[in-house]
């Protein structure tokens, strides 16, 4: 179930990536419409929503963790010549890569922590719910998520540090 | 609401997480003082500083998930090289592509380039010929203001890439504005861009994207316009995507673009429009066609523009800019001009104070209504096109054979891309067409459509590789078939050959190999006169069929050849050529000639390596195929290296768990048994085992294979019970899983050989029939693993001592072997000696002398370095030569044997002893006290 998830989440970000005109990938967007493609007319069906949202988010996380590993794999192999940029990109693209995967893992130290903050942020963050929704899907109070957030986001982004 | 409490076990993480809640609530002045209160322990105090610190500050989790995988996605090539060049930076990101300033620096030169890398791939044959073809042609569009397309291909990523003329310069519009020109220099320049479309046009190349960010100026002046036909390349899902998205802006695109229609020249008579409008005006035109541009003057906002300038301007626009303007701009584009040429000598006209041919709209609607009876929803936007342009006089079709090529192309990739836009434009994404239906409604338009025999083998080509692609191969077939006869009719030689070939291709992947065979027989040696890329697919085609019809031989030469070819075209550093080698080396080794194969792969594997080759499948199948090769060579240590560095290479690549690294697991993990490291073995095994349950959920044939290699493991660790119990269970995951693979007979087969070592030998001979028969409905009578199952069989009988079923069952495993070419293979040899030791069994030992001389021979041969068996082929031998009283040969046999020196511990005891027996010497393999 998981691997048709991500296997359409990832054909749908491709596709999002190559038609937008400007501005960026957006994971709202793209959560949502794959959720009314599944719920339609697909053999994925699921009976909850936060099923959903929890695979989803959990796609979105694997999506942008494999993006950094090709892009780290690219530089170690594949013809990668270290040469001098004029442009900052390749810091910054290397900075995401690293800090994609960092973040990968310091999620796995989260759940063992605070395994809801973990999720709040998974459906946040990756899969891009307001915080209302995350709540919905939780079944807590929106403060509990806010708290939750506040907690995740400050030990993810000092283990990140 | 009232506050809920965390809900976290008392913990000690549980109160990391309450603490820092409550240091939150707090002003920042007590938090220190709370702490010391608090929380004894120093690192957790300093944790929670840290925490606190972190939730003041910005980081990762800030930027959108989106904008960090976007720039992952765009930077992934900064550095590297695509064709001649290396990218240096981003240059800009379009909505189709990713541009890049690249460099090609040679011994005294330094060339800069603009590198557009598309950002969809182009993976289908049939996309990259479209792609290549389309870049044929705007190669050949030279003008001093285009900029020009230098170079253009396929990464290896399958990235297509254009190499253009990089212009530094700035947009026309801000141009104008910062050199502060008046109306007439603008025109003029506005001129020089009409002439240079024009040019385009008289190609037949349509621009489709004519925009101010397209248009620059370079510090002498000169304008450029970037990007010809390119949109085109890239445009697949644009018009589509931005309808159904509801964001579509209208800014450049003519109406028909938006609306999903047949573009043409008049298009970019239109984007011309409103590029004018622009310069002029420094507006876009608003969506009324019939407004009169100088009326706009009043809209301008930009303060720099005073009012003396606004009346002026109104008074250069009023009458001739602004019939021009209107009739550019016009709605429908047969009202517009026809063609850039036709735009520029109104311009032309303008300048030198001559009457210009727009009209009011009323005027010019009646004059120019016969187009419209080229109109009507056609989607062949080319046809529709060159009917247009044949109607205004211009002899487009006498034109040289290059021209005519070029229009060619044009009219094919319209086609196949009208096709697409008639299918996604105007239908709601679920009603779309599917490609099937879609190449099908080709095939009727392509049937009922006037075309010339050339354009029509061309597009029964495209449309049969399409239907190749989707594995419909009856369909391919037909359309082949038709593709050649036209290509016949057409006296293209070249094009017929390329269609049999495809045909042929078709006919191998529907199963028919002999019927590829028989095709391809007259088309190599033909294709061989001149050889290209169809020679190497026809090679490859064939070297399959005989791969499955049981010629290894044949497949190996083809594939040789093929590497000479690839070698000769490309050079033989060249990754084209190595990979024509990684295939050879698979089929070396897929017909177990493990020593040839190494000499092809280890080299071309070391080449790869220091090219930085990718590590893609292809590379990654080569490694496979090299550790294969280097088990089948008895190399076991260093089959081990290979699949430990085919893992590592895996682990990096492959997010664990992950089936590709299970597999490699399991091989690992048999290549470690086998060297009786059993410990590790079984912790390898059971770490594929367990990564294929996670994996795969349920019953999968991967795991069956896993739980009989698990069974091989134990067998060689006498563990028959558990063995028993491993093969048993691959066994039920085939029966529940109506599995029909390979595996399934191999583990019954395994299971009887268990059944056979614990000496029980009923039970052995009862799973090996049944294997026999799973094989032979599985695979056909003439199969090597039937010749296999046989000689496993053989074994038992000849123990049973049913010598009359065992010598049948042996010969029978010969004469299949025989038949598939491999008489003399290492399988056949090793067949072959039990075969001998049946018929010594038996006491007809002049056969089972003849047999033995031909499995030494054999062995010698495959297998130089194959010692332990080569010992007990001579100790048989020495036997045969004992009972045929020929004393002197089977001692001479013996001290063969005893002179390849091996240790002690490699022979079994029994061999040992009888080493001693019939060489006649005590002192060689003497008994251990201990045994």
């Amino acid at each position: 179930m998981f691997d048709a998830v991500y296997a359409r989440l990832k054909a749908m970000a491709a596709r999002q990536l190559r038609v937008r005109d400007r501005g960026t990938l957006d994971t709202t967007v793209l959560v949502h419409e794959l959720y009314l493609r599944i719920g339609k007319h697909d053999q994925l069906h699921f009976d909850d929503p936060a099923q959903f949202f929890a695979y989803a988010a959990q796609a979105m996380r694997h999506l942008l963790a494999d993006h950094a590993r090709d892009h780290l794999r690219q530089r170690a192999g594949g013809g990668w010549v270290a040469i001098t940029l004029s442009g900052s990109d390749s810091g910054l693209a290397l900075e995401d890569a690293q800090g994609a995967l960092a973040l990968d893992s310091a999620l796995h130290q989260l759940e063992a922590i605070d395994a809801r903050a973990a999720r709040v942020v998974e459906l946040r963050y990756f899969a891009g719910l307001p915080l209302e929704q995350v709540a919905e899907q939780l079944g807590v109070t929106r403060r509990t998520v806010d708290r939750d957030w506040a907690f995740a986001r400050a030990f993810l982004h000092d283990q990140l540090a | 609401m009232t506050h809920s409490p965390p809900d976290h076990e008392p913990s000690a993480d549980g109160a990391l997480r309450e603490a820092f809640d409550q240091l939150r609530e707090l002003p920042v002045d007590d938090r220190a003082q709370w702490l010391s209160k608090h929380v004894a322990d120093d690192a957790r105090r300093d944790h929670l500083l840290r925490l606190l610190a972190a939730h003041d500050r910005r980081g990762f989790l800030d930027t959108a998930v989106g904008e960090h995988a976007e720039r992952l996605a765009a930077a992934g090539l900064l550095g590297s090289r695509v064709g001649a060049f290396r990218i240096v930076r981003a240059l800009g990101q379009g909505g189709m592509s990713a541009v890049f300033l690249a460099e090609r620096e040679g011994a005294d030169f330094r060339q800069q380039a603009a590198v557009k890398l598309l950002r969809r791939g182009l993976y289908s044959e049939l996309e990259q010929r479209l792609f290549q073809r389309e870049r044929q042609v705007l190669a050949a569009l030279a003008h001093p203001n285009i900029a020009r397309l230098i170079d253009g291909g396929v990464t290896e990523a399958g990235i297509p890439y254009l190499v253009m003329e990089y212009i530094d310069g700035e947009p026309i519009t801000d141009y104008a504005a910062a050199h502060g020109l008046d109306v007439r220099s603008r025109v003029q320049m506005f001129a020089a861009l009409c002439r240079a479309v024009a040019e385009a046009h008289r190609n037949l190349i349509v621009h489709r994207d004519i925009k101010p960010s397209n248009t620059l100026v370079t510090a002498d002046g000169t304008v450029k316009l970037l990007d010809f036909g390119i949109a085109k390349l890239m445009a697949e899902d644009e018009v589509a995507a931005h309808a159904t998205a509801g964001v579509f802006t209208p800014d450049y695109a003519a109406p028909e673009q938006v609306r999903g229609e047949p573009i043409t020249t008049a298009t970019d008579v239109y984007g011309l429009g409103v590029l004018l409008h622009e310069l002029l005006l420094g507006l876009r035109p608003c969506g009324q066609p019939t407004r009169r541009p100088s009326s706009r003057v009043n809209e301008i906002t930009d303060a720099a523009v005073p009012p003396s300038a606004r009346l002026r301007l109104r008074r250069a626009l009023r009458g001739d800019l602004d019939n021009i303007l209107l009739k550019a701009l016009a709605e429908e584009p047969q009202r517009r001009y026809a063609s850039a040429g036709a735009l520029a000598d109104d311009i032309d006209h303008y300048l030198a104070g001559r009457p210009v041919s727009a009209h009011p709209p009323s005027r010019l609607y009646r004059t120019r209504k016969f187009v419209q009876r080229h109109r009507g929803g056609v989607a062949l936007s080319a046809l529709f096109l060159v009917a247009i342009l044949a109607a205004l006089g211009m002899a487009l079709w006498q034109a040289e054979r290059a021209r005519e090529q070029a229009t060619r192309a044009n009219t094919v990739r319209d086609f196949v891309l009208g096709l697409f836009d008639a299918a996604r434009a105007h239908l709601p994404r679920d009603q779309r067409l599917t490609p099937e239906l879609l190449v099908e409604q080709a095939q009727q338009r392509l049937a009922a459509a006037r075309l010339d025999s050339l354009t029509r083998a061309d597009l029964s080509q495209t449309l049969g590789e399409v239907e190749l692609s989707m594995a419909r191969f009856a369909q391919a077939q037909s359309l082949f078939a038709q593709a050649a006869a036209a290509a016949v009719a057409a006296g293209d030689s070249a094009a017929a050959m390329r269609a049999q070939v495809a045909h042929a291709q078709a006919r191998q992947r529907a199963g028919d190999d002999e019927g590829a065979l028989a095709e391809l027989a007259p088309l190599v040696p033909a294709l061989r006169a001149a050889p290209d890329a169809d020679l190497s697919r026809a090679l490859a085609i064939r070297s399959a069929a005989q791969m499955v019809l049981g010629k290894p031989d044949a497949a190996i030469a083809d594939r040789r050849e093929a590497v000479a070819i690839a070698q000769r075209r490309y050079g033989t550093d060249s990754e084209a050529a190595r990979a024509a080698q990684f295939e050879l080396g698979d089929v070396l080794a897929q017909a177990q000639r493990y020593p040839e194969a190494i000499a092809v792969l280890q080299p071309a594997v070391d080449g790869w390596q220091a090219a930085h080759g990718a590590e893609d499948d292809r590379y990654l199948d080569a490694l496979g195929s090299l550790a294969v090769a280097s088990d089948g060579v008895g190399d076991l240590p260093g089959a081990e290296a290979r699949f430990r560095a085919l893992l590592a290479l895996k682990l990096r690549i492959y997010r664990a768990p992950h089936d590709a690294i299970a597999t490699t697991l399991r091989s690992l993990g048999t290549i470690v048994a086998r060297q009786e490291k059993y410990a590790e073995a079984d912790a390898l095994l059971q770490q594929a085992l367990a990564m294929q349950q996670e994996v795969y959920g349920g019953d999968h044939v991967e795991i069956a294979k896993t739980w009989d290699a698990l069974g091989n493991a134990a067998v060689a660790q006498r563990h028959f019970a558990a063995a028993q119990s491993d093969y048993e269970k691959a066994i039920a995951i085939c029966k529940r899983a109506r599995i029909a693979d390979e595996v399934c007979p191999r583990a019954r087969n395994n299971l009887g050989m268990a059944y056979y070592r614990q000496n029980q030998l009923d039970a052995a001979r009862r799973e090996m029939e049944q294997a026999l028969t799973e094989r032979r409905t599985l695979f056909g009578d003439d199969h090597p693993s039937v010749a296999y199952s046989l000689s496993t069989l053989a074994n038992v009988e000849a123990k049973q001592g049913d010598h009359g079923a065992a010598l049948r069952d042996a010969a029978e495993a010969l004469a299949i072997l025989g038949r598939g070419g491999r008489a003399d293979s290492r399988e056949a040899a090793l067949i072959r000696q039990g075969y001998a030791q049946a018929l010594w069994l038996a006491d007809r030992n002049d056969e089972a002398l003849r047999e033995i001389d031909h499995c030494l021979a054999d062995w010698q041969r495959v297998e130089p370095n194959g010692k332990v068996v080569r010992v007990r082929m001579l100790v048989q031998k020495a036997q045969i030569l004992r009972d045929l009283k020929r004393d002197d040969e089977a001692r001479a046999a013996a001290d063969a044997a005893i002179a390849l020196q091996l240790p002690a511990d490699d022979l079994p005891p029994l061999t040992r002893t009888l080493l001693r027996q019939l060489s006649g010497r005590s002192d060689v393999y003497p008994e251990s006290p201990a045994q």
